[in-house]
């Protein structure tokens, strides 16, 4: 085994030339691979798994990095694949509104090119240079994002490296196709398990005139979340947020609000003219006005702008435990409170989105993990109940141990299992990081 | 092999221009592009969810008939009697299929060719030569208003003519109610003496309306009276032959609107031949179609359907004299009669003189454009279906919370009739005519 | 083919009752057609379940004896998604067709795979909800119909397509199980299997139930009416509308040949005949920017050479501008005996360039082709019209591929809508090629190892399926 491994890694790095000697920097929970390389073109990202797959090299590949986090301690790790240097914007037209990328390219180099045609692509990370090739394998993206869609959403095509170095192509480059199964869908949060994207089609809207933002703060969440009932039966924002006291207290350094000493706050973000802002903004403040403990606020333009990446400044940094939790969007409120309950302790900052039911947490890692592992799996079990998941974002290799970072099986989960066997046989994809090991 | 065919290597429907048969009315078929936007539409599709039993299945069972592709079976005419010839795959149809002729022309065939009993063609050949006759007609009725129905069901029963007895209960129960019958002898009902007479126009008094509703044909009289008709009871009229054409009995059909059309072109200064139960209508107006192949008549035919009105069609085309007392308030609820709606596209009308009757409210039901299963004699021969059928518009009622069911065609006010009658419900049924004549009188 | 024998017709009739069976030639014929009209197939048996129980009893016998079977709602398919091959069994949905639940809170529906789209819909009207895609078939179509095709609409332009608006579904798979795929929560664990099965037409799963999802009804709708002198400038216009930042609801563009069929038909909507081309626009946003909007649309109109441009004043008006679009394919009668109707996509900005080309392919073939389509989508239908007894079938089959090699050529797709089904199995490679193929045979082979789902469907497979459509398979 050894021996071959070696000669695969040699005949790799013959291809392409070892990155970065200092490994440990790309250690992944704990696992250090043995090289790091940073193919330049498709072609040597073609020839690297063609060499993993013959010598069953086990291949992670990494984009910003930011989301690495995501997943179950690897298998096994040889050899990490850098993407960034496929950094090419392949295709984009303007009048098309779509945009055809490399997987390195990063979300800034996009926007700014988007922005220049006064167009932009309705996705958003906290982290650093996050690339696309990233964002689309672990399905990341941060707020203000729901009236837009998700990444599943906006995915209308990939071109994929698959195990063993062939590329193919899935989907299309325009915004209606149903040729063919869509198996562009099955690449999103797959953690790179299934095989490599190379290049991804993107669906692109253009950029509003205006936004306005309106925080509406509260002690009840209750109330919040019937406000955000009525927002989403009668409106189409393009954002709404609820988020909690101690997320709250972090913006408090960035934003001057005087309400800020409410328990939660729900965000609601509205983009078109300036007429039908002002109108749309009226119009939740209405709904807010007739809960009589509940106070607004709102922010225009710039002031909205800067509100949001505050928010996203917010969410970043490393030395975090960051989970989601997904369930039926009436049980977002619940599933907050619930959250607070089990991690009062912890100060845990917490934002929601109630039109998808999806609530984000993060907390300082502290040296109780074995008391946080128990409260997760509360967490979980809660989350399960309710038909829905809690997945770990982000966590110590610790509480890996202890916890699977996906929970329970899926149902269909022996398909899924079986997919995984077609596309990568060999299992040198992410192996062991996925859903039930795989 | 897979059993594929390329569309264009079908034979053709065989149908020469001018057969006799009628079978000019299969080519219509040929419409069809299997979209299949008639399915939700065809009331026995709703109820069974088999496409067989359905307009598109039905068509391309026609079809396959036609081309001789499949022959008769006993499946075949289950599927095709099964169709109440409702015709509201019509109105959904985007490619202007008209089903209706192709059935009726399927029918006449598959007549010609079915093998049935003695008995069953004794049974049918008395059934319709009774409604070829009016004078015949109202001799069957009076007896049967005055005897007991029980030897008649007997007699018929030892004769084996099962289904057409069964009739005879139905008729009783209605026939208690009716007043006396109308004979078009040719008689002139003059315009109401209030308003000057404007119009002339002839009137069909129909077989069953003249006979077991002949209420509502007198009601439809004072009417037209009240609204500056003279209406002349045109003499040597007939039934339609709507109920013999559907079942397969086309040339009697023929014979039938040969006299319609002879009867009432002998007064040609009627503006109008007035008709007041939809399924004659519908009739009437597609003489032309039926008789398309009749060179001495064919003309005629299309002259006299183009005088063919629908009592509301013609009461909303003139000015509709509004001159009513309050009726006591009542909400009502509409259905529309097949071959008023399908047939002959009317469905604003009936609707436009409702709200106009102070009194009347009017509360519509979900699918009132569906059919209430009576379709003629549809409810005798296929009793099990037409139930299910009714049962779905009961239901729709039922949400209405109307007390009266407007519904303007005999074989409609039949059904629901005895269905409100046999359950005891305290609900109506009544003819457009009788509620403007109320409200016209009291 | 395995014949469907007398022992395994009786073992379906023990298991379901007889009256769930349908068996004799004349029950069977029917199913032989959907609304793709031009090939033939043949069903085997058709089956009536009530019940996912039904459905997984009739999957496991049909694994068990190795016969090939098929969902069907209505036979709506343009593609032929839902003609039996292989003499297989047809799974008949028109009995499973009850909305289960309506969740206002979570804004679900749940339904049964044989209810229709407009059942969604209406059911949550008085809510002031709606279910977003909206096919033209829309009152006749099933949800199960929709997911197979995954089907989109008039408004898909801005509300998206079937994939976007289902949250979980009930499949049946090969071997008769019963699986639960997704939930009310909206982030799914594990592989986007739910997104497989959208748009497989109904080749790897039977679904038999869907969890939908419902947003609200838009408050304020305007319709604009745009005439042109030539469909190109038409064609301009509505590039230079999507590129301008407003996002329509709906844009459908149509030809002078479509336009007169329309007038000459039934469906007639007081269109002028003596214009170019029609483009239709609606924008439902908040009212102010829907002026807004409008005002923009209406500039750029005129800016590309609009005769006249007319808004809807009211509803009815409104409901006539649409009647005519609605109605178009049906009034295609009216230009000639039979069409074939193309579905092909093309990037945004290539309409006018796209709309010359079919023109010269239609001078090429001798052949008028009309033009109809979804314009803010990139959408075409060129309509190629025929007359089938002067034997010019194979001739219009043959332009009908070469508009969508135009398609493919402009980096676009070989169906927007309509699916692959029969029609198009054989045209995957203008999109594909053999290895890009290979992975969507690997995940047939990992839903329905044996190929008995829906057989000889989407993905050329070689010899065991034969060439369905003379002429039209690319050499």
């Amino acid at each position: 085994m050894t021996t071959q491994l070696s000669t695969g890694l040699e005949k790799v790095l013959a291809e392409v030339n070892q990155q970065d000697s200092n490994l440990s920097n790309y250690s992944i929970d704990d696992s250090t691979p043995k090289a790091v390389v940073e193919p330049r073109n498709e072609g040597e990202l073609s020839a690297i798994l063609r060499i993993a797959d013959k010598y069953v090299l086990k291949v992670i590949a990494i984009g910003g990095g930011n989301d690495i986090g995501l997943g179950n301690i690897p298998s096994g790790l040889d050899l990490v694949v850098l993407t960034r240097s496929l950094s090419k914007i392949v295709h984009y037209v303007p009048e098309d509104l779509t945009i055809s990328v490399q997987c390195g390219v990063t979300l800034e180099k996009a926007q700014e090119e988007l922005s220049k045609k006064r167009q932009f692509i309705p996705i958003n990370h906290a982290g650093s240079n996050p690339t696309f090739g990233g964002i689309i394998a672990s399905n990341s993206n941060t707020p203000p994002f729901s009236g837009y869609g998700t990444i599943r959403d906006l995915l209308l095509g990939v071109r994929v490296v698959n195990p063993g170095g062939s590329i193919t192509k899935a989907g299309s480059n325009v915004v209606k196709n149903v040729a063919g199964y869509d198996l562009s869908k099955i690449y999103i949060g797959s953690l790179g398990t299934l095989g490599l994207i190379l290049e991804a089609n993107l669906k692109i809207s253009p950029l509003p005139d205006h936004e306005s933002t309106i925080m509406i703060f509260s002690n009840s969440l209750l109330d919040l979340g019937k406000i955000a009932l009525e927002v989403n039966a009668r409106l189409f924002p393009r954002a709404i947020e609820l988020v909690n006291k101690h997320l709250l207290d972090s913006f408090g350094r960035n934003v001057e609000s005087s309400f800020q000493n409410f328990g939660y706050c729900l965000m609601v973000m509205h983009r078109g003219n300036s007429t039908s802002v002002s109108r749309e903004s009226r119009h939740i403040e209405g709904m807010a006005m007739k809960y009589p403990t509940v106070k607004s606020d709102s922010f225009i333009d710039s002031e909205s702008v800067h509100l949001w990446s505050a928010f996203r400044s917010i969410l970043g940094g490393r030395r975090v435990i960051r989970f989601r939790i997904s369930v039926p969007p009436a049980d977002t409120s619940s599933s907050i409170i619930e959250t607070e309950n089990e991690f009062e302790y912890f100060k845990p900052k917490i934002f929601a989105d109630p039109e998808r039911g999806v609530v984000y947490t993060s907390i300082m890692v502290g040296q109780d993990s074995y008391l946080l592992t128990e409260r997760l799996k509360h967490l979980r079990k809660f989350a399960e109940d309710t038909s829905g998941n809690l997945v770990l974002e982000s966590a110590p290799t610790s509480i890996k141990r202890e916890m699977d970072v996906w929970g329970s099986l899926p149902n269909g989960f022996e398909i899924m299992r079986q997919l995984k066997e077609k596309f990568d046989p060999n299992h040198v994809l992410s192996p062991g990081r996925y859903v039930g090991g795989i | 092999m897979v059993g594929y065919n390329l569309k264009n290597s079908e034979p053709p429907i065989s149908m020469e221009d001018g057969d006799s048969r009628g079978y000019g009315s299969l080519r219509t078929l040929q419409d069809c592009v299997h979209c299949g936007f008639c399915l939700p539409s065809c009331p026995t599709y709703r109820v069974l969810g088999t496409e067989s039993d359905s307009p598109r299945g039905r068509i391309d069972l026609m079809k396959a008939y036609a081309n001789g592709e499949i022959g008769i079976s006993n499946s075949l005419m289950e599927h095709i009697s099964l169709c109440l010839v409702c015709r509201n795959c019509e109105t959904a149809c985007p490619s202007g299929v008209r089903f209706g002729w192709a059935m009726d022309a399927t029918r006449a065939r598959l007549e010609e060719e079915i093998h049935r009993s003695v008995t069953d063609r004794i049974s049918r050949r008395i059934f319709f030569s009774v409604f070829e006759n009016l004078a015949v007609l109202r001799t069957v009725m009076r007896l049967l208003r005055l005897s007991n129905f029980l030897p008649f069901m007997r007699l018929s029963r030892l004769l084996g003519f099962s289904q057409f007895s069964q009739f005879i209960p139905v008729t009783q129960n209605v026939l208690k109610n009716s007043s006396g019958f109308i004979n078009p002898g040719g008689r002139l009902y003059k315009a109401d003496g209030n308003r000057p007479a404007t119009r002339k126009v002839g009137f069909l008094v129909g077989c069953i309306m003249s006979t077991l509703l002949a209420d509502i044909d007198h009601a439809t009289l004072r009417v037209l009276n009240k609204n500056a008709c003279d209406v002349v009871l045109c003499k040597g009229q007939t039934c339609c032959g709507a109920m013999h054409l559907h079942e397969g009995e086309r040339e009697k059909a023929k014979t039938l609107a040969r006299k319609n059309i002879d009867a009432f072109s002998k007064y040609p200064d009627i503006e109008a031949i007035i008709v007041n139960s939809s399924g004659c209508g519908a009739q009437m107006k597609e003489y032309g179609v039926l008789l398309e192949d009749d060179l001495k008549y064919h003309k005629k035919a299309e002259e006299f359907s183009s005088k063919v009105k629908d009592l509301s069609e013609f009461l909303c085309g003139s000015q509709l004299n509004t001159s009513f007392t309050s009726l006591p308030d009542m909400k009502v609820t509409y259905q529309d009669p097949c071959h008023l709606v399908h047939g002959q596209g009317i469905r604003k009308e009936p609707r436009e003189i409702l709200r106009q009757i102070p009194g009347i409210h009017l509360q519509e039901m979900e699918d009132s454009e569906q059919c209430c299963g009576a379709a003629g004699i549809y409810s005798v021969l296929n009793p099990g279906m037409s139930e299910q059928i009714l049962s779905s518009r009961i239901n729709s009622i039922n949400k209405t919370g109307a007390k009266v069911v407007v519904a303007s065609n005999p074989p409609c006010i039949i059904q629901y009739s005895t269905r409100f009658q046999n359950t005891g419900d305290s609900r109506r049924v009544m003819h457009l005519a009788e509620l403007l004549d109320q409200a016209y009188s009291s | 083919m395995i014949p469907i024998t007398q022992s395994l017709r009786d073992d379906f009739i023990r298991e379901l009752g007889r009256e769930k069976v349908l068996h004799t030639k004349e029950d069977l014929l029917p199913y032989r057609y959907d609304a793709f009209a031009l090939v033939k197939g043949e069903a085997g048996l058709a089956v009536l379940p009530s019940s996912t129980h039904d459905v997984s009893t009739i999957v496991k016998i049909c694994n068990k004896n190795g016969i090939p079977f098929l969902a069907r709602g209505a036979g709506t398919s343009l593609s032929g998604g839902s003609i039996p091959l292989e003499n297989c069994i047809v799974i008949l949905f028109s009995k499973m067709n009850r909305i289960l639940e309506i969740d206002y809170d979570n804004r679900t529906v749940l339904a049964e795979a044989g209810a229709t789209n407009i059942s969604i819909s209406s059911a949550v009207a008085d809510r002031g909800m709606m279910y977003a895609p909206d096919p033209s078939s829309q009152l006749v179509c099933t949800i199960g119909g929709n997911i197979a095709h995954n089907s989109g609409g008039l408004h898909t332009l801005k509300y998206g397509v079937t994939t976007n608006h289902i949250l979980a579904a009930e499949v049946v798979l090969h071997d008769g199980e019963i699986v639960q795929i997704g939930s009310k929560a909206r982030e799914r664990i594990g592989y986007d299997l739910l997104g497989l099965v959208n748009g497989a037409d109904g080749t790897i799963a039977v679904v038999t139930r869907a969890l939908l999802k419902i947003i609200p009804k838009p408050r304020n709708v305007k319709t604009l009416l745009a005439e042109f002198g030539s469909v190109e400038h038409a064609g301009d216009a509505s590039s230079e509308i999507i590129s301008s930042g407003t996002l329509p609801a709906a844009m459908e563009l149509m030809d002078n040949l479509v336009i007169s069929a329309i007038e000459d038909s039934i469906h007639a909507a007081g269109y002028r005949k003596d214009v170019g081309a029609i483009l239709l626009v609606e924008v439902d946003g908040p009212e102010d920017e829907n002026e807004l909007d409008s005002r923009r649309v209406i500039e750029i109109c005129y800016r590309n050479h609009s005769t006249a441009v007319k808004v809807a004043e009211d509803e009815s008006q409104r409901q006539r501008f649409w009647s005519g679009r609605k109605g178009a394919f049906a009034s295609m009668g009216r230009l000639g005996t039979n069409y074939i109707v193309q579905d092909g996509v093309i990037p945004r900005s290539n309409i006018a360039e796209a709309l010359a080309k079919i023109g010269s392919i239609g001078r090429q073939f001798n052949l008028r082709i009309a033009n109809v389509f979804h314009a803010g989508d990139g959408n075409l239908h060129p309509l190629i019209i025929f007359n089938e007894a002067n034997g010019e079938t194979e001739k219009a089959i043959k332009a009908s591929v070469e508009t969508i090699r135009i398609c493919t050529e402009l980096g676009g797709s070989i169906t927007g809508e309509h699916g692959i089904g029969i029609e198009k199995r054989d045209l995957m490679g203008l999109m594909f090629n053999e290895k890009d193929l290979e992975l969507m045979r690997w995940v047939k082979e990992v839903f329905d190892p044996n190929m008995l789902c829906n057989p000889c469907k989407v993905i050329p497979q070689g010899s065991r399926c034969l060439e369905l459509i003379p002429g039209l398979a690319i050499k």
